[in-house]
């Protein structure tokens, strides 16, 4: 397979010229744009569990001064991201908080990052800044790199690597293969220290690139495959230390992280139900109830995330064509990376959709767990495709060219316009809501002062509790119990909070919220009130 | 639930350890034991071996002891040839040139001690070198002990009392608190704490506060590595009050806290050996029993406390907080008259079993011996919601509970919001811990917490064979007993309910109808059906069986006397002498008419009738006769009544008897339904308020209610009230009774709502049926305007939000210009080289 030769890179320098320098600055400055965005969307009152719990752990770091904090809210999956916020807090003088809320703007150097990986994996600069576009254009990417975890990191980390071993294949002095490989598993290192579970994901991929060029070798017969054995052998090298990496982290440096062989189990009790068809072991997924609920409705869902499942299967198409020029012996061997790591990544979902078990609904569990793998790989192999069906757009007539300009146009307008929509789960479209209010806070507020261990009803999603403990990141965890959801119950809890927005919300989902008239009034701040339940017996004065 | 099972597993280990008996062995069974240099030709300096020695009970047992400071003097007797302050003594039991377990004594900056190595690799012996002229040895097992003992005395014995101001850290898989042996018991856990690592399992504090030879308490820390929510005791406390304390050497392997036998956990008074106790076929050692005992002594009390407390840990325990024994009838005989255990919730110690706790909480179980046998008698069980507010003492650190002297009258002189009251009938019970029968489940916890609706499952439905009890879910006041003028035996006062199963069929049920301070019916039931009862109204007492007798007493009273609940002495001979000169009981305990014979009085028997429905009103009774068309009435007119034809009467009694003919009850639904609230809504649960009421004289027992709606005249919707779907009332004469539906509605406009009222028989069958119906208007649910959603509730001005998304999305289409434009250019010059 050749590629264009007008998107070919050809040799020459290694410098950008003058107008891709200044695309990239443009898509920098837009994804720092994107980020600023979800941070004033809601005038900076924004979110939700994961950002929560991120930022206790981040300030029980800072508190605590050491990795491993014998107390309060940890991280378990790994210390990397509460260590560099905390560094970066000494170093600006930053509340945590406040630097959590600015991380979005991660984005901007994410892309830049990203460019440099997709440079190295397409060899071509126009076809990585498409890339780059493309990922931005993901929503459930996007979403992923905004919000207050460490995830802005641990992709970061994990496209610098994808740089680094893009760029070892064409190395040929030892020095530089050294320095490279030095730096490589430094960066590995980092991304084991912030999230030992994407970690072994990553090499997982590896180790599946490396078992597809053994596959591939054994089929030379029949297609056009010739390999450097370098290639295959520091496939299996970067899967085995890396694993060492991840033990060493595991069993050595931050022991919190041994949680992670509690999930093994989970997995082989889930892959032998599936299998082997052991009727014990319930699968568990929370697949499919949350886009129902989340979003107005399923088709709205559908809409918002159309350009992002358009740009994965671009890229599936991209890839199978890949894989066609193989068996037409015209395979373009510059393409080989990226092509087993999108494989590679793709199994892994296509493993997770099926341990998971059928249906539409699984998108979400697929969206939560693996996405953002997908998304990271599926980018840059979809820019390939879709730079060759520009290229051949152009060679078509004007009234053609001009048509398909302003129906593309129209296509990214409405792309830009649903993942602004759906990285803030915007209460236009959506019923999850990760927007508060002050005066919510208040009312959880109010409750820790005066109540402790009491059953409190707080909201149809525990937004509310979030907010308060993200506003006030030292309480690791209320005095009080926050119940959430749609119920009918009667009488269950000791204290109702509610407010107009919960009823809305109520309304839209057609939840029912727990009945406050057999409870007193005791509390109005305007938009949140608090009920307490009425006694019933000597028992509950 | 799963507390109870494991509570009682733990009382099981600890009643099967305690049984493993302490052997009968003679004291001096050492005393054969010879001292011999390992050189035969000196008598002083390095090392000895003192044979024979049975310490693990084989004629072979060798011990090799070795003086580091090689100045032995070996003499006549092993008392006179060794020192345990600067020694190692080898123990071999069968002497077959293995080390069963290795002591190390040493003393140094004041501090007496001893370090025990025992078998870590599982291969049956302790593992050490002899140097080359046998003058010392290196243990190479291991470079920690098992346990470390020490103590600032300058000796374990001194002028022949054992020193019990002993700080131990145990390592390892070793007994050494009351519910370890269970978790131990878990290989997960066994795999962890079985590497010696410096970390210790457990640690020991005992004291002997006035040096007398007799502990006063035991203080002990389990650090098992288990999960912060495991319900494990962390901390756990034995005190002996009297100090005197019973402490044996019978079985001392040499040093006086070896013990030659294993014999277990649990110390029995009359029954106690030294404490650390060795597996001499493993070379394990297996236990450290208690060295103040928990239970069975008159004078001791203990803790075992899921919090943890003790010296650094703070003063707030809880679960078994405290256990106490007494010698209430002051005869100092050893064993325990009243045993007092409070499971408590301290609100700032919150025990992890109850999460949810508002308020602290006691479930006490107060089991006393009145006659003084040996045996249980009685139980008070209370629950209630009181904070312990005094702080007992110790050197080294404080706990906060009643003091031991004054728990007894804080249970019994206080008011308890539940309260039960068992009295054992049949076979003598004994048991360590009190009277198990009646314990509380989570249910009443919940409801002293005040969760949910007070609708709990009732765990004094019915006693177990041979136990007979009464009980209040809602008693607050102090607790005080009664001797009954009708059965002649002990009850609860203001009791609510109570049974006694007699044997496998038979049962006595009791009732209090008039929530008065006595039992006023009692009821014997065959295979839980009833057969006859008996009903104690005023000065009448009213049977009902083969025939109906109503009878006048004009001597019959409530109670033929009152007691508090022994919590003194005093209060406790009290009773006994009271309950030493009242009548016994008839014969039969199930045999209510002789119960009714054993009074004289006017009666009136009802021959081919039957009386029901009995109540009590304000100022009486009332019951209902029915009369077949062959009955007849003999003995006394006690009602005082004309003649009267067959057919149901309703009887009143309000200081005289009114009969008059009785009318079927006649229930009226009120309409319209009262709607609790502003407007029915769409998607919120509405309620309605609704009220019946009987018209008739005869009491509705049963009243279903059956609920639906519709918006369409076809499809109709239960509805439930309080009592549930089909919810069942009972309504009585000339009652009103309220109760609320909870509707939902999913779609607003107009609905029709239909209720049918059914008065049922006892068998279920329809008396009378009528029905209603209502409509209703359901507003829409209301939605928040789009301006608001764009705004985020205010959050940000509209506009803004609106310029934000044009703004971005003009930068998207931009970007995306520019990518295609430049793609037109073609690729710009870059490196495809590679690097070097």
């Amino acid at each position: 397979m050749q590629m264009n030769p007008e998107t070919q890179a050809p040799a020459g320098q290694s410098k950008l010229g003058p107008q891709t320098s200044i695309l990239l600055v443009i898509l920098i400055i837009s994804a720092i744009l994107i980020g600023l965005y979800w941070r004033s969307r809601y005038g900076g009152d924004i979110t939700e569990g994961d950002s929560q719990r991120m930022t206790a752990d981040i300030n029980n770091v800072y508190t605590s001064e050491t990795i491993n904090p014998s107390n309060g809210a940890i991280y378990v999956s790994g210390f990397g991201f509460p260590v560099i916020m905390t560094f970066i807090s000494h170093l600006t003088n930053l509340s945590v908080h406040d630097l959590q809320l600015d991380s979005p703007i991660w984005f901007g150097p994410l892309i830049l990052i990203a460019f440099l990986a997709y440079r190295e994996l397409l060899r071509s600069a126009i076809a990585a800044l498409t890339a780059c576009f493309l990922l931005m254009l993901m929503p459930d990417f996007v979403f992923y790199i905004m919000r207050l975890s460490h995830e802005k990191a641990t992709w970061m980390f994990a496209l610098l690597l994808v740089y680094l071993l893009a760029r070892s294949y064409r190395m040929t002095s030892l020095r530089a293969v050294t320095v490279n490989g030095i730096l490589f598993y430094l960066v590995f290192w980092a991304m084991a220290s912030t999230n030992v579970f994407f970690s072994s994901t990553l090499l997982t991929a590896t180790a599946f690139s490396f078992v597809a060029c053994q596959l591939l070798l054994r089929l030379n017969r029949f297609i056009q495959f010739s390999i450097n054995i370098s290639v295959i052998t520091r496939f299996i090298l970067i899967t085995l230390t890396g694993f060492v990496v991840i033990y060493s982290v595991i069993a050595y440096i931050y022991p919190p992280a041994k949680s992670y062989y509690y999930y093994l189990p989970i997995f082989q009790n889930r892959l032998q139900t599936l299998f082997i068809g052991e009727q014990s072991t319930q699968i568990i997924s929370s697949a499919g109830i949350a886009p129902a609920l989340t979003w107005r409705s399923s088709l709205t869902y559908l809409l918002l995330t159309i350009p992002q499942w358009t740009i994965v299967l671009i890229s599936a198409a991209s890839w199978i064509a890949i894989a066609w020029s193989l068996v037409r012996k015209k395979f373009n061997s510059q393409l080989l990376l990226i092509w087993l790591l999108y494989g590679a990544v793709t199994f892994q979902a296509l493993i997770a959709i099926v341990i998971d078990t059928g249906g539409f609904l699984l998108i979400e569990n697929l969206t939560v767990r693996l996405f953002t793998t997908l998304a990271l790989f599926a980018a840059p192999l979809a820019s390939h495709l879709i730079i060759r069906v520009l290229t051949t757009l152009m060679n078509r007539e004007r009234r053609v060219q001009m048509l398909s300009v302003v129906a593309l146009t129209i296509v990214v307008a409405f792309s830009s316009l649903f993942m602004l929509l759906k990285i803030v789960n915007d209460p236009v479209v959506s019923n999850l809501w990760i927007f508060y209010l002050p005066q919510q806070v208040a009312g959880v507020a109010w409750l820790e002062d005066h109540l402790v261990n009491q059953q409190v009803y707080v909201d149809l999603f525990p937004i509310k509790r979030d907010a308060f403990l993200f506003d006030n990141p030292t309480d690791n965890q209320t005095l009080n119990y926050y119940f959430s959801g749609s119920t009918e119950s009667i009488n269950r809890f000791s204290y109702i909070l509610t407010s107009q927005i919960t009823q809305y919300q109520a309304n839209l989902t057609h939840a029912t919220l727990p009945m406050t008239v057999s409870y007193d009034q005791i509390y109005d701040n305007g938009d949140v009130k608090i009920y307490r339940f009425r006694p019933r017996n000597p028992f509950q004065q | 639930m799963i507390k109870c099972i494991g509570l009682l597993l733990a009382v099981s280990i600890f009643m099967l350890l305690s049984s493993s008996a302490v052997q009968g062995q003679d004291s001096n069974y050492l005393d054969n034991c010879q001292p011999h240099s390992l050189d035969p030709t000196q008598t002083t300096g390095l090392s000895l071996v003192l044979l024979p020695c049975p310490f693990a009970g084989n004629p072979d047992d060798i011990v090799y002891v070795f003086d580091s400071q090689h100045d032995l003097n070996i003499g006549a007797t092993w008392q006179q040839s060794v020192n345990f302050d600067h020694s190692t003594w080898v123990f071999d039991a069968k002497g077959d040139q293995s080390a069963n377990l290795i002591i190390r004594f040493s003393h140094q900056n004041g501090i007496l001690s001893a370090d025990l190595f025992d078998d870590q690799n599982k291969d049956g012996r302790v593992a050490y070198t002899l140097n080359a002229d046998n003058s010392d040895i290196k243990i190479t097992e291991s470079n920690i002990p098992s346990i470390h003992v020490q103590t600032p005395e300058d000796s374990w014995v001194t002028n022949g009392k054992v020193d019990y101001n002993l700080d131990m850290t145990v390592e390892g898989p070793i007994t050494a608190t009351f519910d370890a042996r269970t978790f131990l018991g878990q290989p997960k856990l066994l795999a962890q704490i079985s590497t010696i690592d410096n970390k210790p399992e457990f640690q020991i504090s005992v004291r002997d506060l006035n040096n007398n030879g007799h502990p006063d308490y035991d203080l002990r820390q389990s650090f098992l590595p288990l999960p912060a929510t495991s319900q494990f005791i962390r901390t756990s406390l034995q005190v002996d009050a009297a100090d005197d304390e019973p402490v044996s050497q019978a079985l001392s392997a040499f040093w006086p806290y070896l013990s030659s036998q294993v014999w277990g956990f649990g110390k029995i008074p009359g029954h106690t050996a030294p404490p650390i106790q060795v597996d001499w076929s493993t070379s394990k050692i297996i236990n450290i029993a208690e060295i103040v005992g928990s239970r069975q002594k008159e004078t001791n009390w203990f803790i075992y406390s899921i919090q943890r407390f003790g010296p650094g840990y703070g003063e707030y325990a809880n679960f078994e907080d405290p256990f106490m024994f007494y010698d209430l009838a002051d005869d100092h005989d050893g064993n325990p008259e009243l045993m007092i255990r409070d499971q408590y919730t301290d609100l700032d110690a919150p025990d992890i079993t109850n999460l949810f706790a508002t308020v602290a909480t006691n479930d006490i179980r107060y089991s006393w011996d009145q006659d003084n046998n040996g045996t249980w008698d009685y139980k008070i069980g209370v629950l209630g919601r009181k904070n312990y507010t005094t702080t007992v003492a110790f050197p080294e650190f404080s706990v906060k509970i009643p003091a031991y002297q004054d728990m007894p009258t804080w249970v019994t002189k206080q008011p308890w919001d539940i309260v039960s009251f068992v009295a054992v009938e049949g076979a003598p019970y004994y048991t360590t811990e009190g009277i198990y029968e009646w314990g509380p489940g989570a249910g009443l916890t919940n409801l002293l917490q005040g969760f949910g609706s007070g609708n709990v499952e009732n765990p004094y439905v019915e006693t177990s064979n041979g136990f007979r009890g009464d009980y209040s879910l809602a008693y607050f006041r102090v607790p005080r007993l009664y001797f009954s003028d009708v059965d002649h035996k002990l009850h609860l006062m203001y009791a609510q309910q109570g049974n006694w199963p007699i044997d496998d069929h038979t049962s006595l049920a009791y009732q209090n109808l008039n929530n008065g301070p006595t039992i006023d019916r009692w009821i014997h039931q065959v295979d839980g059906l009833p057969t006859e009862s008996l009903t104690q109204a005023g000065n009448y007492l009213i049977y009902h069986g083969d025939q109906t007798i109503i009878k006048y007493v004009p001597t019959l009273t409530p109670s033929l006397f009152e007691s508090p609940v022994p919590g003194t002495h005093q209060e406790w001979l009290d009773l006994k002498n009271k309950l030493d000169t009242v009548p016994k009981p008839v014969g039969n305990p199930a045999d209510l008419r002789a119960m009714m014979e054993q009074f004289a009085g006017p009666e009136l028997q009802l021959q081919n009738g039957t009386l029901r429905d009995f109540r009590f009103t304000e100022s009486g009774f009332r019951f209902v006769l029915d009369l077949q068309p062959d009955f007849s009435f003999s003995g006394d007119n006690v009602l005082g009544t004309p003649t009267l034809s067959p057919g149901s009467y309703l009887v009143v009694y309000d200081g005289h008897f009114d009969v008059q003919p009785l009318t079927a009850p006649d229930i009226q639904l009120v309409l319209p339904l009262k709607l609790v609230g502003d407007s029915l809504l769409q998607y919120e649960t509405n309620i309605l308020h609704a009220e019946i009421r009987n018209d008739g004289l005869e009491d509705a027992n049963q009243v279903q209610i059956d609920i639906q709606v519709s918006n369409d005249g076809t499809n109709w919707t239960p509805l439930r009230s309080e009592k549930g779907y089909q919810g069942i009332y009972s309504v009585n004469s000339g009652q009103t009774v309220d109760f609320n539906i909870f509707w939902t509605p999913d779609s607003p406009g107009k609905w029709q709502m239909r209720l049918v009222t059914q008065t049922l028989a006892a068998d279920q069958t329809v008396l009378s049926s009528s029905n209603y119906s209502q409509a209703f208007d359901v507003q829409a649910a209301s939605l928040p305007a789009t301006n608001l959603l764009v705004s985020g509730f205010n959050l940000v001005p509209a506009w803004a939000v609106l310029t934000l998304w044009v703004s971005l999305i003009s930068i998207f289409c931009v970007i995306f210009a520019l990518i295609y434009r430049r793609n037109r250019q073609g690729e710009e010059p870059q490196s495809n080289a590679d690097e070097s």
